[in-house]
């Protein structure tokens, strides 16, 4: 047997599977040229797979008579053609406006002295009139309407939410873009300021979910803070820049630990919109969704965790040159791995753009800081 | 030839899209229809399933959507497609499991004679949906990746429900 350490099962899966990288390819080459059990392994990983291929192949249905697409296709575009363009829709909405504001007018005159009475249901009002006085009504009072029944808005699915969340999710549009997922009785993503690329990529992973995408295009053209706009014209403070080997040192150290920080918080921005939407799963109706939902969580934690860990080494020479107390002797705070991480922000902030040698309490918030997103990620 | 309105409705774009359309109808409905079967539609649904999936497809077409690659597509679309409509229906295997069973149950299953084959079923049907699911994906020559894109899940996800699924089908039948 080789002598080196055996590649991870889910590793040699991979490489079985055609998936390895170039690099981790190489590695699990070298190994297997010289370690008969992995070979092995290998082996009965292919022979589950050719058993579950020929098991499949006789759970296989039995094709069903497949009748031609065309008619159906004929249908839609005849129905796309036949309904009103965007164009149309254009030139239809002010007549469509008219229509509608004669309609609620007319409806605010007929009803208004019976709103004087109990019911209090809303009716847009239209804006207020100079015409002169209308003459009081001589005609017969006309029985009273009765108030249309509030109706109940459509239940939020939630199966749908998590699914949606998940498809965004995939494509990395919850890190931080400009994308909401919002409800007015159906789900609508709103995606504010994106360019036709990215629009078309959430569609397409959105594909066939009850869910519609809603571009917004804000008036003001000027970009949306980050998390940590407020350090990029930082000014170090000049005995850090001395402790950590000069002004250029001490800025690559720093946008590095600014980097880190910006993923770190962006996955606290998604754990935290995650545990706002969904306090408990139960409220998610299907199995396989709660695990979507499990998997989002799973995702972003064990990304948050090694963006911690990045933080912990790339800190260090930091740490050592303010003789920060060791992370490990520190109690970390009780704190959600989302304000684990924006304390860490504060702190990170503060330290790095503070114009003298930072102080003990500095240091000491560091450490705790660091320990508290470290527990966080556990 | 520019539709009224401005929009491309000459017969010769509606033509060629349908014609696109048909032709990864013939090609990829047989294995679409087995993999919403697999995930648990009755073969009627899934056959509508399929369809309205290739239906969706020359939509979006239509609609000048960008699609990189049909066949994933389809396949995320009849995923998304599938789960709706059994979130929809009243579970039939919580009434009775038998209602359910895959179409080979019967004279069928006669023809997965081996032992070993009858394990290995019997550990496929123990797999959780997810498993199941990136195994069938898996089986259709997708890559790690494209399941990801499927699913709406991560690759590492993936390759960890693959992992899994393989450990439990080598358990069923070792060596």
């Amino acid at each position: 047997m080789n002598a080196c350490r055996h590649p991870q099962q889910a590793s040699l899966l991979r490489f079985a599977d055609g998936e390895t990288g170039f690099v981790e390819g190489w590695r699990v080459r070298g190994h297997l040229r010289n370690c008969s059990s992995c070979r092995a392994e290998i082996a009965a990983m292919q022979s589950a797979m050719m058993d579950f291929a020929m098991v499949r192949s006789h759970w296989a249905p039995p094709e069903p008579d497949w009748p031609s697409l065309e008619p159906r296709m004929a249908e839609q575009r005849s129905a796309r053609l036949l309904a009103p363009q965007p164009q149309a829709r254009i030139l239809l909405r002010p007549l469509v406006v008219i229509a509608l504001g004669a309609v609620v007018l007319a409806a605010a005159i007929l009803l208004i002295p019976f709103n004087q009475g109990a019911h209090t249901a809303k009716i847009p009002t239209p804006a207020p009139v100079s015409h002169p006085p209308v003459p009081a009504r001589q005609t017969p009072r006309p029985e009273p309407v009765k108030p249309p029944r509030p109706t109940t808005p459509p239940t939020p699915d939630r199966n749908v939410e998590v699914r949606a969340l998940a498809a965004i999710h995939r494509i990395g549009a919850d890190l931080g873009e400009p994308v909401a997922l919002t409800y007015d009785g159906g789900w609508t993503i709103v995606a504010t300021a994106l360019d036709p690329e990215r629009l078309d990529e959430i569609r397409d992973a959105l594909a066939g979910l009850p869910v519609r995408v809603r571009a917004s295009h804000p008036p003001s053209a000027e970009p949306l803070p980050g998390p940590s706009a407020g350090l990029i014209h930082r000014q170090g403070s000049a005995a850090l820049e001395a402790a950590l080997g000069g002004r250029a040192a001490f800025e690559t150290l720093a946008n590095d630990i600014l980097e880190q920080n910006d993923a770190l918080l962006a996955r606290a921005f998604a754990l935290r919109n995650l545990d706002r939407r969904f306090p408990s799963a139960a409220a998610i109706p299907g199995a396989a969704e709660r695990q979507m939902l499990h998997g989002m969580r799973q995702d972003h934690l064990r990304a948050y965790a090694s963006h911690a860990r990045r933080l912990r080494r790339l800190t260090g020479p930091i740490r050592d040159a303010i003789q920060a107390p060791a992370t490990g002797s520190v109690r970390p705070p009780s704190l959600s791995p989302a304000d684990a991480a924006f304390e860490l922000d504060r702190v990170l902030s503060s330290l790095l753009a503070s114009s003298g040698m930072p102080t003990s309490q500095q240091a000491a918030e560091l450490s705790a800081a660091l320990a508290a997103v470290t527990a966080g990620a556990q | 030839m520019t539709g009224p309105i401005g929009l491309d409705h000459s017969p010769n774009r509606s033509g060629a899209l349908e014609q696109r359309v048909t032709a990864v109808y013939l090609q990829s409905r047989g294995e679409i229809y087995r993999y919403v079967t697999a995930i648990g539609l009755d073969s009627a649904t899934a056959q509508e399933v399929t369809q309205e999936a290739f239906l969706r497809l020359h939509a979006a077409l239509c609609d000048r959507h960008t699609i990189r690659c049909d066949r994933a597509w389809l396949f995320t679309v009849a995923h998304n497609l599938a789960l709706n409509t059994k979130a929809r229906m009243l579970t039939l295997d919580e009434l009775d499991p038998d209602l359910h069973s895959s179409p080979a149950d019967g004279p069928e299953r006669l023809l997965v004679t081996g032992e070993r084959l009858k394990r290995v079923r019997e550990a496929v049907e123990s797999l959780s949906p997810q498993q199941r699911q990136c195994l069938e994906l898996r089986a259709e020559g997708f890559r790690y990746r494209e399941i990801a894109e499927i699913l709406g899940l991560a690759t590492s996800t993936v390759g960890e429900f693959l992992r899994r699924a393989m450990q439990q089908l080598r358990k069923a039948a070792p060596g």
